[in-house]
Protein backbone atom coordinates (compact mmCIF):
# COMPACT_ATOMS: atom_id res chain seq x y z
CA UNK A 1 0.00 0.00 0.00
CA UNK A 2 1.62 3.41 -0.74
CA UNK A 3 1.84 6.46 1.97
CA UNK A 4 -0.57 7.83 -0.06
CA UNK A 5 -3.11 5.59 -0.15
CA UNK A 6 -2.22 5.60 3.88
CA UNK A 7 -3.12 8.94 4.07
CA UNK A 8 -6.08 9.16 2.48
CA UNK A 9 -7.93 6.18 4.09
CA UNK A 10 -6.24 7.95 7.73
CA UNK A 11 -6.86 11.31 7.48
CA UNK A 12 -8.23 12.32 4.06
CA UNK A 13 -11.15 10.45 3.60
CA UNK A 14 -11.92 11.23 7.66
CA UNK A 15 -12.80 15.09 7.19
CA UNK A 16 -15.92 16.32 7.15
CA UNK A 17 -15.77 18.30 4.12
CA UNK A 18 -14.92 15.00 1.91
CA UNK A 19 -17.82 13.52 0.05
CA UNK A 20 -15.55 11.70 -2.20
CA UNK A 21 -11.94 10.78 -2.98
CA UNK A 22 -10.21 9.05 -5.45
CA UNK A 23 -6.12 8.33 -6.00
CA UNK A 24 -4.28 7.61 -8.61
CA UNK A 25 -0.80 7.09 -9.69
CA UNK A 26 1.22 9.29 -11.87
CA UNK A 27 -0.09 6.93 -15.07
CA UNK A 28 -3.56 7.47 -14.68
CA UNK A 29 -4.12 3.95 -13.30
CA UNK A 30 -6.67 3.77 -10.26
CA UNK A 31 -5.29 3.09 -6.84
CA UNK A 32 -8.23 3.80 -4.35
CA UNK A 33 -11.50 5.56 -4.01
CA UNK A 34 -14.34 5.96 -2.00
CA UNK A 35 -17.25 8.03 -1.94
CA UNK A 36 -20.15 8.57 -4.60
CA UNK A 37 -17.47 8.75 -7.45
CA UNK A 38 -16.56 6.44 -10.76
CA UNK A 39 -12.90 6.72 -9.39
CA UNK A 40 -11.26 4.76 -12.93
CA UNK A 41 -12.90 7.55 -15.03
CA UNK A 42 -12.40 10.56 -12.51
CA UNK A 43 -8.39 9.34 -11.65
CA UNK A 44 -7.31 9.78 -15.44
CA UNK A 45 -9.06 12.76 -15.60
CA UNK A 46 -7.37 14.62 -12.87
CA UNK A 47 -4.13 12.71 -13.78
CA UNK A 48 -4.32 14.24 -17.09
CA UNK A 49 -5.10 18.00 -15.86
CA UNK A 50 -2.47 17.78 -13.40
CA UNK A 51 0.03 16.60 -16.32
CA UNK A 52 -1.49 19.39 -18.48
CA UNK A 53 -1.72 22.11 -15.77
CA UNK A 54 2.40 21.37 -13.96
CA UNK A 55 3.54 22.02 -17.93
CA UNK A 56 2.05 25.48 -17.65
CA UNK A 57 3.60 26.06 -14.93
CA UNK A 58 6.73 24.71 -16.44
CA UNK A 59 5.85 27.11 -19.39
CA UNK A 60 5.57 30.05 -17.05
CA UNK A 61 8.32 29.37 -14.45
CA UNK A 62 6.06 28.64 -11.75
CA UNK A 63 7.97 26.11 -10.17
CA UNK A 64 5.93 22.87 -8.92
CA UNK A 65 2.29 22.10 -8.90
CA UNK A 66 1.04 21.02 -5.59
CA UNK A 67 -2.60 21.39 -5.95
CA UNK A 68 -5.54 22.86 -7.59
CA UNK A 69 -8.79 23.73 -6.67
CA UNK A 70 -12.33 23.70 -9.15
CA UNK A 71 -14.69 25.36 -8.17
CA UNK A 72 -18.77 25.30 -10.03
CA UNK A 73 -22.37 25.51 -8.39
CA UNK A 74 -23.17 22.09 -8.04
CA UNK A 75 -19.84 20.54 -7.69
CA UNK A 76 -16.32 21.13 -5.91
CA UNK A 77 -13.21 19.62 -6.11
CA UNK A 78 -9.44 19.91 -4.97
CA UNK A 79 -6.46 17.70 -6.98
CA UNK A 80 -3.62 17.23 -4.57
CA UNK A 81 -0.32 16.66 -6.45
CA UNK A 82 2.24 14.02 -4.15
CA UNK A 83 5.04 12.13 -5.04
CA UNK A 84 3.31 8.77 -5.26
CA UNK A 85 0.12 10.18 -7.19
CA UNK A 86 -2.70 12.54 -7.77
CA UNK A 87 -5.61 12.68 -5.39
CA UNK A 88 -8.79 14.34 -6.67
CA UNK A 89 -10.46 15.45 -3.41
CA UNK A 90 -14.76 16.09 -3.62
CA UNK A 91 -15.82 18.60 -1.56
CA UNK A 92 -19.31 20.51 -0.86
CA UNK A 93 -19.56 22.96 -3.38
CA UNK A 94 -21.46 25.20 -0.83
CA UNK A 95 -18.74 25.45 1.96
CA UNK A 96 -16.17 27.55 1.46
CA UNK A 97 -12.96 25.79 -0.41
CA UNK A 98 -10.35 27.69 1.54
CA UNK A 99 -10.83 25.58 5.11
CA UNK A 100 -10.62 22.34 3.12
CA UNK A 101 -7.15 23.39 1.07
CA UNK A 102 -5.45 24.30 4.84
CA UNK A 103 -6.53 21.24 6.19
CA UNK A 104 -4.75 19.55 3.66
CA UNK A 105 -1.47 21.24 4.03
CA UNK A 106 -1.70 19.84 7.54
CA UNK A 107 -2.20 16.45 5.80
CA UNK A 108 0.65 16.85 3.26
CA UNK A 109 2.70 18.35 5.64
CA UNK A 110 3.59 21.82 2.96
CA UNK B 1 -10.60 43.72 -24.55
CA UNK B 2 -6.82 45.40 -23.95
CA UNK B 3 -8.79 47.78 -21.11
CA UNK B 4 -10.53 44.71 -19.22
CA UNK B 5 -7.05 42.57 -19.26
CA UNK B 6 -5.06 46.02 -18.03
CA UNK B 7 -7.87 46.28 -15.55
CA UNK B 8 -6.58 42.72 -13.82
CA UNK B 9 -2.75 44.13 -13.74
CA UNK B 10 -3.98 46.73 -11.28
CA UNK B 11 -4.06 43.55 -8.51
CA UNK B 12 -0.61 43.21 -7.15
CA UNK B 13 1.24 40.37 -7.76
CA UNK B 14 -0.58 39.28 -11.65
CA UNK B 15 1.80 38.87 -13.95
CA UNK B 16 -0.02 38.12 -17.18
CA UNK B 17 -3.43 37.50 -18.33
CA UNK B 18 -4.46 35.52 -21.74
CA UNK B 19 -7.57 35.07 -23.60
CA UNK B 20 -8.46 31.84 -25.24
CA UNK B 21 -10.97 30.30 -27.36
CA UNK B 22 -11.85 26.64 -27.13
CA UNK B 23 -8.89 25.28 -29.38
CA UNK B 24 -6.37 27.28 -27.19
CA UNK B 25 -5.78 30.09 -29.66
CA UNK B 26 -4.57 33.39 -28.30
CA UNK B 27 -6.91 35.85 -28.69
CA UNK B 28 -5.83 38.40 -26.34
CA UNK B 29 -3.37 38.95 -23.84
CA UNK B 30 -1.01 41.58 -21.47
CA UNK B 31 2.18 40.21 -19.68
CA UNK B 32 5.12 41.35 -18.59
CA UNK B 33 8.46 41.44 -21.35
CA UNK B 34 9.13 37.62 -19.65
CA UNK B 35 6.54 36.12 -20.99
CA UNK B 36 6.50 36.83 -25.04
CA UNK B 37 3.56 36.21 -27.50
CA UNK B 38 4.63 32.50 -28.16
CA UNK B 39 5.19 31.50 -25.03
CA UNK B 40 1.71 32.79 -23.79
CA UNK B 41 0.16 30.65 -27.12
CA UNK B 42 1.98 27.90 -25.79
CA UNK B 43 0.56 28.02 -21.93
CA UNK B 44 -3.21 28.73 -23.34
CA UNK B 45 -2.87 25.25 -25.94
CA UNK B 46 -1.81 23.68 -22.09
CA UNK B 47 -4.55 25.34 -20.38
CA UNK B 48 -7.26 24.30 -22.61
CA UNK B 49 -5.79 20.38 -22.86
CA UNK B 50 -6.35 21.02 -18.84
CA UNK B 51 -9.64 22.38 -18.64
CA UNK B 52 -11.02 20.19 -21.92
CA UNK B 53 -9.88 16.87 -19.10
CA UNK B 54 -11.59 18.60 -16.36
CA UNK B 55 -14.73 19.34 -17.74
CA UNK B 56 -15.61 15.59 -18.26
CA UNK B 57 -15.84 15.46 -14.51
CA UNK B 58 -16.68 19.11 -13.78
CA UNK B 59 -18.76 20.47 -16.88
CA UNK B 60 -20.35 23.39 -14.44
CA UNK B 61 -16.86 24.39 -13.84
CA UNK B 62 -16.43 28.10 -13.14
CA UNK B 63 -12.79 28.55 -11.45
CA UNK B 64 -10.14 26.70 -11.68
CA UNK B 65 -7.34 27.66 -9.54
CA UNK B 66 -3.88 26.33 -9.33
CA UNK B 67 -1.16 26.78 -6.66
CA UNK B 68 2.69 26.54 -7.71
CA UNK B 69 5.67 26.89 -5.55
CA UNK B 70 5.99 30.72 -6.94
CA UNK B 71 2.69 31.26 -8.01
CA UNK B 72 -0.69 30.83 -9.26
CA UNK B 73 -2.38 30.26 -12.10
CA UNK B 74 -6.53 31.24 -12.44
CA UNK B 75 -8.35 30.03 -14.80
CA UNK B 76 -12.29 31.48 -15.18
CA UNK B 77 -14.77 29.63 -17.36
CA UNK B 78 -16.49 32.45 -20.02
CA UNK B 79 -18.92 29.39 -20.56
CA UNK B 80 -20.45 27.30 -23.64
CA UNK B 81 -22.32 29.74 -25.28
CA UNK B 82 -19.20 30.79 -26.91
CA UNK B 83 -17.53 27.37 -27.08
CA UNK B 84 -16.47 27.81 -30.47
CA UNK B 85 -13.23 29.10 -32.38
CA UNK B 86 -12.51 32.60 -32.32
CA UNK B 87 -14.87 33.24 -29.72
CA UNK B 88 -13.84 33.80 -25.83
CA UNK B 89 -13.58 30.48 -23.99
CA UNK B 90 -11.32 30.92 -21.10
CA UNK B 91 -9.57 33.47 -19.08
CA UNK B 92 -6.51 32.79 -17.69
CA UNK B 93 -4.42 34.75 -15.19
CA UNK B 94 -0.76 34.42 -14.46
CA UNK B 95 0.63 35.69 -10.56
CA UNK B 96 3.31 35.94 -8.15
CA UNK B 97 3.04 34.92 -4.20
CA UNK B 98 1.74 38.33 -3.53
CA UNK B 99 -1.34 37.60 -5.07
CA UNK B 100 -4.40 38.05 -2.87
CA UNK B 101 -6.60 35.64 -3.81
CA UNK B 102 -10.14 37.44 -2.45
CA UNK B 103 -8.58 40.31 -4.49
CA UNK B 104 -8.58 38.48 -7.54
CA UNK B 105 -11.10 36.63 -7.17
CA UNK B 106 -13.32 39.69 -7.14
CA UNK B 107 -11.21 41.48 -10.11
CA UNK B 108 -11.69 38.23 -12.37
CA UNK B 109 -15.22 37.89 -11.91
CA UNK B 110 -15.83 41.27 -12.93
CA UNK B 111 -13.55 41.05 -16.11
CA UNK B 112 -14.71 37.88 -17.41
CA UNK B 113 -18.41 39.74 -17.16
CA UNK B 114 -17.24 42.41 -19.25
CA UNK B 115 -15.54 39.52 -21.65
CA UNK B 116 -18.50 37.85 -21.93
CA UNK B 117 -20.40 41.23 -23.28
CA UNK B 118 -17.44 42.14 -25.29
CA UNK B 119 -17.30 41.68 -29.04
CA UNK B 120 -15.58 38.82 -30.47
CA UNK B 121 -11.58 40.22 -30.73
CA UNK B 122 -9.37 40.41 -33.12
CA UNK B 123 -5.88 38.22 -32.76
CA UNK B 124 -4.36 40.87 -30.69
CA UNK B 125 -0.39 42.29 -30.86
CA UNK B 126 1.56 41.69 -27.95
CA UNK B 127 0.51 44.25 -25.39
CA UNK B 128 3.67 45.12 -22.86
CA UNK B 129 2.75 46.18 -19.39
CA UNK B 130 4.84 49.62 -17.84
CA UNK B 131 6.73 47.91 -15.39
CA UNK B 132 8.10 44.80 -14.96
CA UNK B 133 7.76 42.94 -11.26
CA UNK B 134 9.72 40.19 -9.68
CA UNK B 135 9.16 37.10 -9.85
CA UNK B 136 -20.46 15.67 -7.74
CA UNK B 137 -21.79 13.52 -8.74
CA UNK B 138 -19.69 11.20 -10.71
CA UNK B 139 -21.17 9.87 -14.26
CA UNK B 140 -20.71 6.15 -14.84
CA UNK B 141 -18.54 5.54 -17.62
CA UNK B 142 -20.65 2.97 -19.77
CA UNK B 143 -23.78 4.52 -19.87
CA UNK B 144 -26.65 2.44 -20.09
CA UNK B 145 -27.33 1.31 -23.39
CA UNK B 146 -29.16 -0.44 -25.53
CA UNK B 147 -27.14 -2.34 -29.08
CA UNK B 148 -26.39 -5.04 -31.37
CA UNK B 149 -22.96 -6.04 -31.48
CA UNK B 150 -21.74 -5.03 -35.52
CA UNK B 151 -22.37 -9.28 -36.17
CA UNK B 152 -25.53 -9.53 -34.89
CA UNK B 153 -28.75 -8.07 -36.39
CA UNK B 154 -30.53 -4.81 -35.33
CA UNK B 155 -33.04 -5.65 -33.30
CA UNK B 156 -36.72 -4.46 -34.80
CA UNK B 157 -38.20 -2.97 -31.57
CA UNK B 158 -36.08 -1.65 -28.98
CA UNK B 159 -37.31 -2.41 -25.34
CA UNK B 160 -38.41 0.96 -23.94
CA UNK B 161 -36.14 -0.01 -20.41
CA UNK B 162 -33.52 1.78 -19.27
CA UNK B 163 -31.76 -1.54 -18.27
CA UNK B 164 -28.46 -1.59 -19.43
CA UNK B 165 -27.92 -4.35 -22.47
CA UNK B 166 -25.12 -6.60 -21.31
CA UNK B 167 -24.09 -6.54 -25.08
CA UNK B 168 -23.66 -2.97 -25.62
CA UNK B 169 -21.43 -2.64 -22.11
CA UNK B 170 -19.46 -5.84 -23.59
CA UNK B 171 -18.70 -4.00 -27.05
CA UNK B 172 -17.84 -0.71 -25.71
CA UNK B 173 -15.87 -2.00 -22.90
CA UNK B 174 -14.11 -4.11 -25.64
CA UNK B 175 -13.62 0.13 -27.27
CA UNK B 176 -12.59 0.78 -23.93
CA UNK B 177 -9.79 -1.65 -23.63
CA UNK B 178 -8.67 -1.65 -27.95
CA UNK B 179 -8.14 2.26 -27.29
CA UNK B 180 -6.62 2.19 -23.77
CA UNK B 181 -3.34 0.13 -25.85
CA UNK B 182 -2.83 4.10 -27.20
CA UNK B 183 -4.35 6.57 -24.86
CA UNK B 184 -4.13 5.14 -21.55
CA UNK B 185 -6.45 5.45 -18.84
CA UNK B 186 -7.96 8.13 -20.40
CA UNK B 187 -9.82 5.55 -22.93
CA UNK B 188 -13.07 5.00 -20.68
CA UNK B 189 -13.77 8.65 -20.56
CA UNK B 190 -13.41 9.23 -24.21
CA UNK B 191 -15.61 6.06 -24.95
CA UNK B 192 -18.39 8.03 -22.53
CA UNK B 193 -17.96 11.08 -24.33
CA UNK B 194 -17.72 9.52 -27.61
CA UNK B 195 -21.75 7.42 -27.01
CA UNK B 196 -22.62 11.18 -25.45
CA UNK B 197 -21.54 12.93 -29.40
CA UNK B 198 -22.95 9.85 -31.22
CA UNK B 199 -25.73 9.06 -29.84
CA UNK B 200 -27.07 12.29 -27.61
CA UNK B 201 -30.12 11.00 -25.85
CA UNK B 202 -31.09 8.14 -27.87
CA UNK B 203 -29.91 4.87 -27.06
CA UNK B 204 -26.79 3.27 -28.27
CA UNK B 205 -28.13 1.03 -31.57
CA UNK B 206 -25.99 -1.11 -34.48
CA UNK B 207 -26.48 2.04 -36.35
CA UNK B 208 -23.89 4.27 -33.78
CA UNK B 209 -21.12 1.58 -33.98
CA UNK B 210 -19.23 2.78 -36.75
CA UNK B 211 -19.45 6.76 -35.53
CA UNK B 212 -18.35 5.49 -32.58
CA UNK B 213 -15.12 3.91 -33.64
CA UNK B 214 -14.79 6.88 -35.93
CA UNK B 215 -15.30 9.47 -33.20
CA UNK B 216 -12.59 7.44 -30.64
CA UNK B 217 -9.97 6.63 -33.23
CA UNK B 218 -9.52 10.64 -33.67
CA UNK B 219 -7.80 10.36 -29.76
CA UNK B 220 -4.80 7.71 -31.40
CA UNK B 221 -2.12 10.01 -33.30
CA UNK B 222 -0.21 6.90 -34.08
CA UNK B 223 -1.71 6.04 -38.02
CA UNK B 224 -0.77 2.50 -37.31
CA UNK B 225 -2.36 2.17 -33.89
CA UNK B 226 -5.82 3.75 -35.56
CA UNK B 227 -5.82 1.20 -38.78
CA UNK B 228 -5.24 -1.54 -36.06
CA UNK B 229 -7.70 -0.15 -33.25
CA UNK B 230 -10.54 0.28 -36.63
CA UNK B 231 -10.33 -3.07 -37.53
CA UNK B 232 -9.87 -4.66 -33.96
CA UNK B 233 -13.67 -2.86 -33.97
CA UNK B 234 -15.30 -3.63 -37.03
CA UNK B 235 -13.79 -7.07 -36.88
Amino acid sequence: MTNLVQIARGQLSRLPEVTALVISDRSGALLEATGDIDGEAAGAVYTVAAEALERAGDQLGLGPLSRASIAGPASACIVAVHDDGVVGIHVDPKKPIGGIEKKLDGVFRR
Amino acid sequence: MDAILQSLHEVEGVQATLVVDCEGQLLAHRAHAVYDRSLLQEVGRTVVNAIDSLQLVHDDWELVSAGFADGKLLIRNLFAARQSPGQAAALAVVADTRLNPSFAGVAIRVAASRLKNAAPPAISAPVPVAAPAPISAPVPVVAPVRTATPSQPHPAARPTTAEPDPRAAAFLTACATALAGSVGPMARVFVKEAVRTVCGAAPFGREHVLPLIAQLEKHIDDPGERAQFRTTMTA
